[in-house]
């Protein structure tokens, strides 16, 4: 596995990559560098795992206590609590049609750009960085005085409630599922393959579904794993639009199970970090693959 | 593929014009969803800025923020916050990247790697009751230095301040900035420096004629993506302070949401101003991108 190159397509934009870790000390070997660590970077890395861990520990001390004792009441007060599993489900669903959504539209999107029409090729990249500079605290004023309460278009108020969040979460996990994609359909030749499918007398559909998605399937398997966590972790188009999804109410029950709501914290990170661990195994079988949303949250 | 075969000539239900249109119709949902939910709610934004809320005529009064020096204090704060977690984000990160880098031992760079990942995805209400454990007024932390005679809030410091918001904003940055200086530190080649050590440079010599023009680009590009990521950071400010600090992204969501200060047209206002620093911090990190490929590629 080879190092990603720093810029080109992979850093372009909010995006980091997973750096090649395997990048150990071939050099060092070859120049005959001594392969000892340096005593400065391990006070520094361990320096540094204090002040990223002790935040970790407050909580796990505030939130598995009663003051004094170890206990894990508050955990099973916040999980037993009728707020939590209605708000966490109501999560599930946004983020399980986002993802859904996201891969639905982009993929065929992007693969019939790259096929059919190229001259689209650097509108469509301009669509998707723009997220970027129309960050959630922007987009939500945009989509409240379009559809908010106070709007013609009430959309909140309606059966239609439900569109009104997945359409802003499409916008929001665009860049990321669009550049996963994109990706991995430039590592492949997708002209050449959608040619020989049709000679053997695939139609366009069949082909898509057939070669096309089982040849870039790390791509959407990264996709909807950056697109699923970004809208499980979504605090700031929920809260302003009036959805009580998950990060909302765990900002709620601080106000009343303040030690359950740090045990929920918890569970929070761990569900971060699985996440984070299923985009590096992604990205260790395709390099590139990005494991950090990096916008603004 | 693209020839202008028609029907006729070809002779073939699926003419190359149908397909193209079929093809055509794939985009339909993508454009639908951009138009809808990015497009129109930017116009709106942009429309409702230049426009009265309650008469409806064009006006720029939305705008009059921008000369009075009290209406621009949401401005400042942002601005020193953002650049305040910038600055310490970045020269941290940088050297906790190069720790990771000179350590040579997969391991470390693994764990060290995947935990980056964690922290700077770990932001908004979970970061901030996490700091609020530990910082806050009766934190882990705020009550051991206490009991070992420093008593943090007497002595000026609050976790919902600039400078308390500063220190939890670094919890992201300092990981963001190490993840994305790894690749280029990493793509240092050590004949560089044993080039420059032949030829006689001191160390001072190669970091100023070497090391430091190959990262510069890398690095000022990286502290663009983490100015613009502090600046339009909404959760973890609000969570922390329930939106009694004076910072741009609470000012916004307070003018659409508060029953006092209700007022979209400012809002929309105020947004573009926010939108206009995130252009500008995305399009120099794109101008700075092209520059970067030369060195660091291999």
């Amino acid at each position: 596995m080879s190092n990603p190159s720093i810029g080109g397509e992979a850093t372009e934009e909010a995006i980091a990559i997973l750096p090649g870790v395997h990048a150990r000390s071939k050099d060092a070997r070859r120049t005959g560098r001594s392969r000892r660590t340096p005593v400065w970077s391990i006070v520094v890395l361990l320096v540094a795992a204090v002040y990223f861990l002790l935040p970790l520990y407050a909580t796990a001390v505030f939130g598995f206590s009663t003051g004094k004792h170890f206990t894990l009441q508050p955990l099973w007060d916040g999980l037993g609590d009728s707020g939590f599993q209605a708000s966490l489900q109501l999560s599930l669903f946004y983020s399980v049609l986002t993802t859904i959504i996201a891969l639905a539209v982009v993929a065929p999107t992007a693969y019939v750009v790259e096929l059919r029409f190229p001259g689209l090729r650097s509108t469509i990249e301009f669509v998707s960085i723009l997220p970027f500079v129309i960050p959630p605290i922007i987009l939500v004023v945009g989509l409240s005085s379009m559809y908010g309460i106070n709007s013609p278009v009430n959309l909140i108020a309606s059966s239609w409630a439900p569109v009104l969040l997945i359409g802003g979460y499409f916008i929001l996990t665009l860049p990321f599922v669009f550049r996963a994609i994109d990706n991995a359909l430039r590592a492949v030749d997708v002209r050449t393959l959608s040619e020989a499918s049709a000679s053997l007398g695939a139609g366009p559909a069949r082909t898509f579904l057939r070669v096309i998605v089982p040849s870039i399937s790390l791509g959407l398997v990264s996709g909807a794993l950056l697109a699923f966590t970004t809208a499980m972790g979504e605090f700031t188009l929920a809260a302003l639009l009036g959805y009580p999804t998950f990060p909302v109410y765990l900002l709620n029950i601080n106000g009343y199970l303040p030690r359950a709501g740090e045990a929920l914290v918890l569970v929070s990170f761990f569900i971060t970090w699985a996440g984070v661990i299923a985009l590096a195994a992604v990205a260790r079988r395709a390099p590139g693959t990005q494991v950090v949303r990096g916008g603004p949250m | 593929m693209r020839s202008q075969v028609t029907g006729t000539i070809a002779g073939t239900p699926t003419s190359a014009r149908s397909r193209g249109g079929r093809a055509a119709f794939v985009l339909l949902p993508f454009a639908i969803l951009v138009i809808a939910f990015l497009l129109v709610p930017t116009v709106s934004l942009i429309w409702g800025s230049v426009h009265d809320t309650k008469t409806g005529t064009l006006t720029l009064n939305n705008y009059s923020y921008l000369s009075h020096p009290l209406d621009l204090v949401p401005f400042r704060n942002s601005l020193e916050l953002s650049l305040a977690s910038t600055i310490l984000g970045s020269l941290v990160g940088l050297l906790i990247a190069q720790a990771i880098v000179s350590s040579r031992r997969p391991l470390i760079q693994e764990i060290a790697t995947t935990f980056s990942s964690v922290a700077a995805n770990f932001a908004g209400v979970p970061l901030a009751f996490a700091f609020i454990a530990t910082l806050g007024a009766s934190g882990l932390l705020t009550r051991t230095l206490l009991g070992s005679g420093i008593d943090l809030y007497s002595g000026g410091f609050k976790l919902y301040s600039v400078l308390g918001l500063t220190v939890v904003y670094a919890y992201w940055e300092i990981p963001l900035m190490v993840l994305v200086m790894l690749p280029p530190l990493q793509a240092m080649q050590p004949s560089w420096r044993e080039a420059a050590e032949i030829l006689g440079a001191s160390r001072w010599q190669y970091l100023r004629a070497v090391a430091i023009p190959v990262l510069m680009t890398p690095f000022i590009s990286s502290m663009l993506l983490l100015y613009a990521n502090a600046f339009g950071a909404y959760a973890t400010a609000y969570a922390l302070t329930t939106g009694f600090v004076s910072l741009v992204p609470i000012q916004i969501s307070n003018l659409i949401n508060g029953d006092v200060s209700y007022d979209p047209g400012l809002a929309d206002a105020l947004a573009i101003g926010l939108a206009v620093i995130m252009a500008l911090c995305i399009g120099g990190r794109a101008l700075l991108e092209r520059r970067s490929t030369r060195w660091l590629s291999r």
